[in-house]
């Protein structure tokens, strides 16, 4: 089983304070919804409508994005959808691209194969801006540094930029503003993932709230062919406008406890060259439908809700167990429940494997999710699902084995507690359950069962 | 004030974002000044000093649609551009008219069905909830991360 | 169930008075009515409280016995097979589920006090063994059954002492049981309930994790602990013995004064 170690005790009192204070707003834009129960539902029901007929609705959703003149693209790996915008890259002749925050292209490693072919990724969302720079992998699903402290940002930036050490946020931010400036107004080529894809509209919906995915998707360089990419899941589609405007609303209230996102946007296509030249927007838009183990998910009963998720982070931020051990503690680039689901959804490890295993199963993050994915008992799923793929050790196996045949024997049971109480002082318990008791006191057993109780009252 | 009106006002003070008379404007618009080309702005175009949104300190822009539910400003990329012009620059001026008030997005999808059907689509639409922020240090509100630090919403004195 | 619920309302329905005649008569051992009778009940006792706090499983009989019910415990259960099947043993958890509808099957309700094995029963049976088994309807964690099935919310416990509840996650998101247990806590004479507020939040046992990701489990144990310090709670109560081994030895690790009881306990361990 993985070690998860616990954050140290500073850095955990920052995150709970970090991660409260985003579920208390989030908990008064709830609170504001008295029919709030009802919205969760309508969101479960679109969100399953979707997936039921995921492919028609990704084949409506390509031949209206087509009508606009988007080109679809289909990567049914990792591998697949890098070589795809390393290939966009090269025709466009360029050696650097801005991106905004997209967890999929997290995913399927996107900055690594694009580095390896020479051509340099600019995360632009300041939070991924801030990791990129110190070369960590995101912590959270929608704030990738809520662990670092201002002063850890200033360090990065003063190390990494060359610029005078400063902790203040606002200062800091707009460092920030500066360098990336430079970069939007310098790039012909932006890379977004996507929130949803529309199927009767053929739109690219996209949220920010900074603005730098409008930004990347805009491309205000003045000169030359620019190009807009968006990488997205398959399972991203939603029949209708309508459907979209729902889910908007959920994850704008979920995420940040806001009403809607500063930006949301309905990309439909290149800018318009016939009609009147329009003078912003990409020349081309191109959009890489990534499956990379999604259709697997489709087909399993018990994990096909967990396509439904919409990345609001929500689950995150309640979960009793990201909040002492933190989001690098997963090691998969999907931390937090749903994150766990995921990842053992995707890859078939041993460390994938083990993260349904990190959770006490309390459910709150099930409580929260505003598309109502059974988070926790597709963990409980995905428990049977290591041992059927062999991933539980043999010993574990038949240990389960000789618990459960002295279970099936009440005599034995009955035996088998006495005779504990005879053999087993509390010193040799206390050694016993070891990983316990390293924390924790073990409660003496009782004197009497409570079968031996009822025997005596009757 | 209709019921709509108040309710747009209400959110764009949630949101930090000042409802201005038109006379008030002219206190904001120093420094470079870019006017775009929406009828409604016509009381300003005279003030314009810079002809490119991506150098302007501050930008005035017309609109779409206005949205109550959540106080938020509909913008299609044509015919009048919006893009740059609603996001390059410090200060967004935003004028827009009652009549362009409506309920929710879903009105904003109905009543521009036909920039929205596949074919004929306008290539953007953007919704603007507030001025550009983040949270990621130590989740600290800041303004005007890429896009604007402040928002300012003007009612158009004809209505629009 | 109809059948249940039909005859408890006849004999609890309306009033605190009823409840009040009920407890006189089953403690004088006369007026015992058939129609209370009638309700025969299958206690269940899940291994942690049959080993550890085997005088939760004594209130839950003494309180049902003393209403004026048929209460049986089956000398055959064991487990429900919940750890092997949290543990994505399915196999092996569903040999024991299987044995426990066998076991349990003939009685009209059966009883626990443990939120967390009702909810293996209730809401896990169906899928481990592929179709939900009547008997999932007829099992009731012993707090819920009293308020909802036997509409008694006062059962004549005294307890002095200033108590705070510890909302067990089985019981809280499984079984929605939220305020049948506060309830019960809040009519038991000389008891002053302090709430915990802090979430509710989970104390990290969860079975066989407390014991993979010990440090985790601790740290949640530990923060579980500081807040129920915080309400000033002589006692910690909980309607599960795996939450109150968690939170118990994590008070008793630190040397605090606060104790811990089940609920079953508190409510009938004196009757």
């Amino acid at each position: 089983m993985m070690p998860m170690p616990v954050l140290e005790e500073k850095r955990r009192a920052a995150l709970a304070r970090a991660l409260g204070q985003t579920l208390q707003k989030r908990a008064q834009a709830v609170a504001e919804m008295p029919e709030w129960e009802a919205m969760r539902q309508r969101a479960h029901d679109i969100r399953a409508g979707a997936m039921d007929r995921l492919f028609e609705h990704l084949d409506a959703f390509e031949r209206a994005a087509a009508a606009n003149g988007i080109r679809v693209h289909h990567a049914a790996t990792a591998e697949d959808a890098c070589q795809c915008v390393i290939q966009i890259a090269r025709r466009l002749g360029v050696t650097r691209a801005v991106k905004s925050k997209s967890m999929v292209t997290e995913e399927i490693h996107l900055n690594h194969a694009m580095e390896a072919a020479g051509i340099r990724p600019i995360e632009t969302d300041l939070g991924e801006f801030i990791a990129q720079l110190k070369g960590d992998p995101p912590f959270h699903l929608t704030a990738p540094v809520v662990h670092l402290t201002r002063d850890e940002v200033g360090k990065v930036l003063a190390v990494k930029l060359g610029v005078p050490f400063t902790n203040d946020p606002a200062k800091l931010t707009m460092i920030a503003r500066e360098v990336l400036r430079r970069e939007f107004l310098d790039a012909r080529l932006g890379i977004s993932g996507a929130n949803f894809l529309v199927a009767e509209t053929g739109s690219i919906v996209l949220v920010t709230n900074e603005g730098n995915g409008r930004m990347v998707t805009t491309l205000p360089n003045p000169q030359g062919p620019r190009v807009n990419v968006a990488i997205t899941g398959i399972e991203k589609v939603v029949p209708t406008l309508r459907d979209a405007a729902h889910l908007l609303r959920m994850l704008a209230r979920s995420s940040a406890g806001a009403r809607l996102t500063a930006y949301t946007t309905f990309i439909q296509g290149p800018r318009a060259r016939s009609s009147g030249e329009e003078p912003s927007g990409p020349d081309e838009v191109h959009v890489v439908l990534v499956d990379n183990g999604r259709r697997g998910m489709l087909r399993d009963a018990r994990l096909r809700e967990a396509l439904f998720c919409i990345r609001c982070g929500a689950c995150s931020n309640i979960c009793p167990v990201y909040h002492r051990a933190g989001g690098h503690a997963y090691q998969s680039v999907y931390n937090g429940p749903i994150g766990a689901v995921w990842s053992a959804a995707l890859w078939d490890t041993e460390q994938a494997a083990a993260l349904p295993f990190a959770s006490s199963l309390c459910g709150a993050c099930a409580d929260v999710c505003p598309v109502k994915i059974d988070i926790h008992h597709a963990m409980l799923w995905q428990r049977n699902l290591a041992t059927l793929r062999g991933r539980v050790p043999a010993w574990q196996r038949w240990a389960w084995r000789l618990w459960r045949m002295g279970m099936e024997r009440a005599a034995l049971y009955r035996a088998g507690s006495r005779l504990a109480r005879v053999l087993l002082p509390q010193v040799v318990l206390n050694r016993l359950a070891r990983p316990w008791t390293s924390k924790r006191d073990l409660p003496p057993l009782a004197a009497k069962t409570f079968h031996e109780l009822w025997k005596e009252e009757a | 004030m209709s019921e709509l009106r108040r309710q747009f006002e209400e959110r764009l003070g949630q949101l930090g974002v000042p409802v201005v008379l038109p006379a008030e404007l002219e206190a904001m618009l120093t420094g470079k000044v870019f006017v775009s080309e929406h009828a409604v702005c016509k009381p300003w175009a005279a003030r314009a000093t810079c002809a490119d949104p991506r150098e302007a300190d501050v930008t005035v822009t017309g609109c779409d649609a206005l949205v109550a539910e959540t106080g938020s400003v509909a913008l299609l990329s044509a015919p009048v551009e919006t893009r740059l012009s609603t996001l390059m620059a410090p200060l967004n001026v935003v004028v827009g008219g009652e009549r362009q008030l409506v309920a929710d997005m879903e009105l904003v999808f109905e009543q521009f069905a036909g920039r929205l059907r596949p074919g004929a689509a306008a290539a953007c639409l953007t919704f603007v909830t507030g001025p550009s922020r983040t949270t990621d240090i130590e989740k600290t509100l800041i303004f005007g991360v890429h896009g604007p630090k402040k928002l300012v919403f003007v009612f158009a004195e004809d209505g629009g | 169930m109809t059948g249940l619920r039909n005859r408890a309302m006849m004999a609890t329905s309306s009033s605190a008075a009823l409840g009040v005649w009920m407890m006189a008569a089953a403690l004088t051992g006369a007026g015992r009515s058939t129609t209370l009778n009638a309700v025969r009940i299958g206690l269940f006792i899940p291994c942690l409280v049959d080993q550890f706090m085997p005088r939760a499983g004594l209130g839950v009989a003494r309180l049902l016995k003393k209403l004026g019910h048929t209460v049986e415990y089956p000398a055959e259960q064991t487990c429900c097979g919940q750890p092997a099947f949290n543990s994505g043993i399915h196999s092996e958890a569903v040999v024991l589920a299987k044995r426990f509808v066998r076991v349990f099957d003939g009685f009209e309700a059966v009883v626990s006090p443990s939120g967390s094995c009702v909810a293996m029963v209730r809401n896990f049976y169906g899928d481990l063994l592929g179709a939900r088994p009547a008997l999932a309807d007829r099992v009731f964690e012993f707090s819920e059954f009293l308020v909802e099935k036997l509409h008694l919310t006062d059962v004549g416990a005294r307890f002095d002492g200033r108590v705070t509840y510890h909302d067990s996650c089985h019981l809280l998101r499984e079984l929605r049981v939220e305020s049948q247990p506060r309830q019960l806590l809040r009519a038991v004479k000389g008891l002053e309930l302090v709430e915990l507020n802090d979430g509710p939040t989970c104390c990290g046992f969860g079975g066989t994790f407390s014991i993979k990701f010990p440090d985790v489990s601790a740290a949640m144990a530990e923060d579980k602990v500081a807040a129920i310090e915080r309400t000033g709670a002589q006692w910690v109560v909980a309607g599960d013995a795996g939450c109150l081994m968690q939170i118990g030895g994590m008070l008793s690790r630190r040397g605090s004064p606060v104790k811990t009881m089940h609920l079953a306990e508190l409510l009938g361990g004196n009757a």
